[in-house]
């Protein structure tokens, strides 16, 4: 099923090849911005199933930008990307609540790997909070009365 | 000899009859009419007593007496005054005056006075006499103390202390620098510098005497020498010795330098290394941006060409060489990361065995043999397994790219006999490293290989993952100029301490072996 993806990088170039790579690849949907401070813009006015952002950046660095998202959607995931490779970038990215870590350059198949398991993700996460409510909904055949 | 009296007086008549009878009373008589003409004769000659009125027109007495004191401090000094006036000739006395007399004066009482007051100027003089021979027989002792303690001093210094003469020739050595170059004190006496220090230090030395001679001013330089087979770094300080005007001679002061330019060297290296992992972990980002985007478009690219086309050949040559920065970068990150704090244990054998199964299908070249000696009941050492493979990876990969012709690579690993370090060493039978080329290899980006062959970093990395834990690498090499006869070959030694725990299971079992030695 064909979802729609926000990318956030302060380089143009790097948004134009995500969006070539995932187009090609996918059926989903681009809608990118050099910009992080349109997050919150973008977000009100389109749903998303996956966020994709560099973490350093000089108008705001990823770790605000998934916050922003976080506040909006805890059950959006968001996939960080980033040019300085450290182990503790890492952690810190994961620990603050990322889906999954990238490192420049990449290989295609590693974006595209972890978007699918970002949209697999969210759709068990939506199944599950679906089945739950069900089950705690009055008169739900799962309870007894 | 007769003492030497000298009468002041403003009354002409009554000096010239005073002087007329101490004349006859055999002493030597001067006269002076008031205080100034005194002075000006006592500014030429000295007199044992001066006879002095105390009123006198011009220069009073006391004031005579005063410039008196300060011309002639031995020259004993008897007032005539009158009456009225003791009470001045009692001050004159306390500015030195030896006595007074009252006039009129009996001349018997005046001869006893000027001889008594001629008895106190020997004495004196005797007593000063006695003084300066004490002090100055002081200061020959203290001169020969001081000088007995300076020369042991230099016989003792663990410097080279030398006196060299015009000719350059050496006039004088202490026993250090006799020994350091290889002579017995007598022996080296009347060398020149040029015979001692051969080769091009000689000459530099040489010529820094020859410039201390001309330009009478001191020199310093710090020079490499060979002695006794040993490469080692002097620091030389050349001071010219002055006789007059001329430089007499110049003296060398030589200092081994050696172990300190050592620490130097690899302090340099450690600082090099840490500043070069700053600018990596800043560059990375720079660099790894532009590498994604070029790497992910040819990507791209690539997928939209015939795979036997010729652009697809060109545009994965792009991609190759691509991924060839990338592991620069890594590279390159591998100082910028901070030391971890984990506790590292690692089996050393093991980390040899399983990395050469690893090789053995891809670097390792079928004509080079492997001559493995793994120490049996190695401790475990500090270090990182995966990294220390790295090392170990760097070492094997150029050791077989110093035999294209085939050869032997040795791998040992032997506890030391202190049982606190475990020693690794790689010998192969290669070109060996030229002698120029030894202390630049661990320099980041130096290579001697082919642009692209190599990155310039397998040994900058090697150096600073062993020296994170506390180990030490060493290489010695040898080119087949320099082995003649024998095997060329390079060796790399790496010294790791033991883990933590493998450390202290073998303080243990010594404390245990000594304790049951002393049970027999």
């Amino acid at each position: 099923m064909p979802g729609q993806i926000l990318i956030i990088d302060d380089q143009p170039d790097i948004l134009l090849l995500l969006e070539m790579l995932i187009t090609d690849k996918t059926s989903h949907r681009v809608v990118s911005t050099n910009d992080p401070v349109e997050v919150e813009d973008l977000l009100a006015k389109d749903d998303f199933n996956v966020v994709l952002t560099e973490l350093f950046m000089p108008a705001m660095d990823g770790l605000e930008v998934m916050q922003i998202v976080k506040r909006r959607d805890p059950d959006l995931p968001v996939i960080v990307i980033t040019a300085s490779g450290t182990l503790e970038a890492a952690e810190e990215a994961v620990h603050q609540g990322a889906y999954d870590f990238i490192t420049k350059p990449f290989r295609k198949e590693r974006i595209l790997v972890a978007i699918e398991k970002a949209f697999e993700w969210q759709r068990v996460l939506k199944e599950n909070r679906a089945l739950k409510s069900r089950m705690e909904a009055p008169g739900s055949p799962g309870k007894p009365s | 000899m007769k003492v030497k009296v000298l009468l002041v007086d403003d009354e002409t008549q009554f000096v010239e009859t005073l002087a007329q009878r101490l004349e006859v009373r055999d002493f030597a008589v001067g006269t002076a009419f008031s205080g100034e003409q005194a002075l000006d004769y006592l500014k030429t000659q000295d007199v044992d007593v001066v006879v002095l009125d105390m009123f006198m027109p011009g220069l009073s007495g006391l004031d005579t007496l005063r410039e008196i004191k300060k011309i002639r401090p031995h020259t004993e000094v008897i007032l005539l005054t009158g009456h009225a006036t003791v009470e001045a000739a009692v001050e004159g006395m306390r500015l030195g005056a030896f006595d007074y007399l009252v006039k009129p004066t009996e001349i018997d009482q005046l001869v006893e006075k000027i001889n008594r007051a001629h008895r106190r100027k020997l004495r004196h003089l005797e007593e000063e006499v006695q003084r300066k021979t004490v002090a100055l027989e002081r200061s020959q002792h203290e001169l020969a103390k001081s000088e007995k303690l300076y020369k042991s001093l230099v016989e003792s210094a663990e410097d080279a202390i030398f006196n060299v003469d015009v000719r350059g020739e050496i006039i004088s050595i202490n026993r250090y620098g006799a020994k350091v170059l290889g002579y017995t004190k007598q022996g080296i006496l009347g060398k020149t510098i040029e015979e001692v220090f051969p080769g091009n230090p000689g000459r530099a030395i040489s010529r820094l005497v020859t410039e201390v001679f001309e330009e009478r001013k001191g020199h310093r330089a710090t020079l490499e020498l060979t002695l006794g087979g040993k490469d080692l770094f002097f620091h030389f300080n050349l001071t010219p010795i002055r006789e007059g005007d001329q430089v007499a001679s110049i003296l060398i002061i030589a200092h081994d330098i050696t172990s300190q330019k050592k620490m130097e060297d690899q302090l340099f290296h450690t600082e090099k290394l840490a500043s070069l992992g700053q600018l990596a972990a800043g560059v990375a980002h720079e660099i790894n941006n532009p590498l994604a985007i070029i790497l992910g478009f040819a990507d791209i690219l690539s997928e939209k060409m015939a795979e036997d086309s010729e652009a697809h050949k060109i545009i994965k040559t792009i991609e190759k060489q691509g991924f060839n920065c990338k592991k620069i970068v890594e590279n390159l990150m591998t100082f910028a990361r901070a030391p971890e704090k984990a506790q590292y244990d690692t089996d050393i054998n093991r980390c040899i065995e399983t990395l050469l199964e690893v090789v053995k299908g891809t670097i390792m070249n079928k004509k080079v043999k492997i001559q493995l000696s793994l120490g049996e009941e190695i401790p475990r050492v500090r270090g990182d397994a995966d990294q220390l493979q790295q090392v170990f990876l760097n070492l094997i990969n150029n050791a077989v790219l110093a035999m294209p012709q085939g050869g032997r690579l040795a791998i040992s690993t032997r506890l030391n006999s202190n049982h606190n370090r475990v020693q690794i060493r790689f010998a192969d039978t290669g070109t060996g490293i030229k002698k120029e080329n030894l202390a630049k290899i661990y320099d980041p980006f130096f290579t001697t290989r082919k642009v692209g062959e190599g990155t310039g970093l397998g040994l900058s990395v090697s150096y600073a993952i062993i020296h994170k834990f506390g180990g030490t690498i060493s290489c010695e090499s040898k080119t087949k100029e320099e082995a003649g006869d024998q095997e060329s070959g390079t060796t790399f030694t790496i010294s790791l301490p033991l883990a933590a725990s493998a450390a202290e299971e073998s303080s243990k079992a010594e404390g245990g072996h000594a304790g049951a030695d002393t049970h027999h």
